[in-house]
């Protein structure tokens, strides 16, 4: 975003912090889509991403006032829409307790690196998205997070409310659980074998 | 250095490493085949989600590109129309259809009641079936709304601790919002309001006093509830009336409409007149500038209509002109007097044959319909109605299971609580009593009105509670949700043949409503007192 745009924006942000719908309007349209893809990436269905969006369209704006405008106003978005999926999910108890059991004790085993990139040379996106869908909650809400949203340790910590240093944790382990699911366990075992 | 493992490989690729280790990775991997193809798998890994995460491979729904100004816009009209609806059903079935009938035999004769809240103007051609209309209204918007609920995934719903508050709170709402949009004059006194002569008000005007006199003039609609009213001067719109009596002697330029024991027209009014009155007499020098709907006791009319006149009650007497027809249902009686002149036809049902005396100028006989006050039970019209009844009633009870199940469920245990039954009782007599005290305070009117409505839609919803715990009793305890709405169908069926026992319709109605009432109240208090002690001890 150049720095015309940004202005624009923060000019935006000011207008619709004051109540203007018409601004209200305007960043809607702007950030309807990405936030709808991010729920899309982060919830099972979508239905529950178009509820979800417009539900964090409506957070938003009684929240407006607490946006910080020396943050990026982006990340303080998808901050909003990270801990409102994170709700809707836990609510319906799609995290299961036993997930978040020993995980820091498991053995990760160690990738065979020719497997891997055979693996990501036989999918396609959509089919990492579809593998996506497969894993548990906190592990895709964890990828989502790191890559659609681009947030960093500590924001993932707090959005997911784990500790700081287990976020490497539940990132490593969610790669491994979206390998497996991309019919991949014969990259860590492969690499097992070799070891 | 060792081989690294992955999760150092990640850090270093995302730039979490401290620099002195970051170079003795970097150092590694130029030396080591191994480290330097794993970096590259696993960077090549983390393009490949960030491309699959980011691929706008899905359009974005139609209904997220309308403006979020509309977001919760949806769900509270289906909310409130769907009970609103229900609402004006509920109206029929439990008030106004015993009111209808103890004014039968009190002589005030069959009324419709809703026709006067629905519409404005006077559709004398098709208000006999404004009912069957509302009624299948109700059923639609209700169904409508549930097949909704599911396809939106109802689930998510039934969790929500507050739903049913949600519900009513929708409507009560758009309710409570509605009357205090525009701007009008208000007075409100025990004593007596006069607007003396001479006097103009240039907004609406609404009063509510003892007795009220409008000697002045009123440049927009006039709104008046009180014992005695009285209008000499003019009012330039509507008028509006809950009164126990209402003089025109002046000029309306609109339309008169609502209630009133005694309704007397001296004067002129513009447009049409829509009362629900137990008396009304238009004396020879009044007018009527389009058509007249009344619902009368006793309808004397000895002045002009310029169109045409439908009536319903006791008895009918024509003295003046009328421009149209007349269309009566005349319990009692219809006179055509010597001095009236009719220039359309004139239509009368009832189970009196008309009088008409020499001299009056028809230009048609009158047409007589004998009609019995006793249902008819051999017609379709009859069964189709019941029919009605019984869906509506269900749809409103598979609204609350499919919504509510936890709410329903739970209220159908408390039946088993004889306490409900007490509690209901007071909950009956109570609530109008403090709405009406509620009017006359300075909270105001649209509580009192968001509170009476929703003590109609609790008390229509009572009767959905008993059926299915009689239901339940009948045929043994549900397993299933289409247990439960078997159960509700069969309580439903046996409730709409029970209130056909002559004599018994009022007392079954009563105790059913009363009962339900109170099993609905308690559990809605104790979710209120628990979902309360959670939040302090939060």
């Amino acid at each position: 975003m150049d720095s015309a745009e940004q202005q624009g924006l923060t000019e935006r942000i000011a207008r619709a912090r004051t109540g203007n719908l018409e601004a209200w309007g305007e960043l809607y349209r702007e950030f309807a889509a990405p936030i709808f893809r991010f729920c899309r990436r982060a919830l099972p269905t979508r239905e529950d991403a178009e509820d979800a969006t417009m539900e964090i369209f409506v957070k938003l704006r009684e929240k407006i006032g607490q946006y910080d405008a020396e943050r990026p106003f982006q990340a303080w978005l998808y901050k909003v829409a990270a801990n409102h999926c994170w709700d809707l999910l836990r609510r319906r108890r799609i995290r299961q307790d036993l997930e978040t059991e020993g995980v820091e004790e498991m053995p990760l085993e160690h990738p065979q690196p020719s497997q891997l990139e055979k693996l990501l040379s036989e999918h396609t996106s959509q089919e990492v998205r579809t593998a996506l869908h497969k894993l548990p909650a906190r592990s895709r809400m964890a990828l989502v997070l790191r890559y659609y949203s681009e947030m960093n340790y500590d924001e993932i910590a707090d959005s997911l409310g784990v500790r700081r240093n287990f976020v490497g944790v539940v990132l490593l382990r969610a790669r491994h659980q979206l390998r497996e699911a991309l019919g991949g366990s014969r990259v860590a075992q492969a690499a097992a074998g070799e070891s | 250095m060792t081989h690294f493992n992955e999760m150092t490989c990640i850090q270093y690729l995302e730039g979490l490493l401290e620099r002195a280790q970051a170079r003795e990775v970097s150092e590694h991997a130029d030396e080591c085949a191994d480290c330097r193809a794993l970096m590259r798998a696993i960077e090549r890994e983390s393009r490949m989600l960030v491309s699959a995460m980011r691929e706008e491979d899905e359009a974005v729904p139609a209904r997220l590109l309308a403006p979020v100004l509309n977001v919760r816009t949806p769900w509270a009209w289906i909310l409130s129309f769907g009970m609103a609806a229900a609402g004006i059903y509920w109206l029929w079935s439990g008030v106004i259809g015993p009111w209808q009938e103890q004014l039968s035999r009190a002589g005030f004769g069959e009324t419709d009641l809703m026709t006067l809240v629905l519409f404005r103007e006077s559709p004398l051609t098709w208000w006999e079936n404004v009912w069957t209309f509302t009624q299948v209204m109700a059923a639609i918007s209700i169904g409508g709304m549930g097949v909704f609920l599911l396809r939106r995934g109802w689930r998510r719903w039934v969790s929500a601790p507050h739903s049913a508050a949600i519900v009513m709170g929708a409507l009560g709402v758009a309710l409570a919002v509605a009357p205090s949009a525009s701007a009008v004059e208000y007075h409100h006194s025990n004593q007596s309001y006069t607007l003396p002569a001479g006097s103009v008000v240039n907004d609406d005007l609404i009063v509510f006093s003892g007795n009220i006199r409008i000697d002045g003039e009123v440049r927009g609609d006039l709104f008046i509830g009180g014992a005695s009213c009285i209008i000499n001067g003019h009012v330039t719109g509507d008028v509006i009336v809950g009164a126990s009596q209402l003089r025109i002697s002046g000029t309306v330029d609109g339309s008169v409409r609502g209630s009133t024991s005694l309704l007397e027209i001296r004067g002129k009014v513009g447009k049409n007149i829509t009362v629900f009155a137990g008396s009304i007499e238009m004396d020879p020098e009044a007018s009527v500038g389009q058509d007249m709907l009344v619902y009368a006791g006793q309808f004397s009319m000895a002045g002009r209509v310029e169109r045409n006149i439908s009536s319903r009650g006791g008895r009918v007497s024509v003295d003046g002109y009328v421009g149209g027809n007349i269309s009566s249902r005349a319990d009692e009686g219809f006179a055509v007097n010597s001095a009236a002149e009719v220039k359309g036809t004139i239509k009368v049902s009832g189970q009196h044959q008309p009088e008409v005396e020499p001299g009056a100028k028809l230009a048609s006989q009158p047409q007589f319909t004998y009609m019995t006050r006793r249902p008819n039970y051999t017609t379709r019209g009859y069964y189709w109605h019941q029919s009605l009844l019984w869906a509506a009633a269900f749809l409103f009870g598979l609204f609350w299971i499919l919504v509510t199940p936890g709410i329903f469920g739970e209220t159908v245990r408390k039946m088993e609580n004889f306490s409900a039954i007490g509690f209901g009782a007071l909950l009956l007599i109570a609530t109008p009593i403090l709405s009406v005290l509620i009017c006359f305070s300075l909270i105001g009117i649209p509580i009192a009105i968001t509170a009476v409505l929703l003590w109609a839609i609790t008390m229509y919803a009572a009767k959905v509670f008993v059926c299915a715990w009689v239901g339940q009793k009948l045929m043994g305890a549900a397993t299933s949700t289409g247990g439960v709405i078997a159960r509700l169908a069969v309580g439903l069926l046996l409730y709409e043949v029970a209130v056909e026992i002559p004599y018994a319709r009022f007392w079954i109605w009563l105790v059913v409503t009363i009962w339900g009432l109170g099993a609905l109240a308690i559990t809605v208090f104790e979710r209120w007192r628990q979902s309360s002690a959670t939040l302090v001890l939060a």
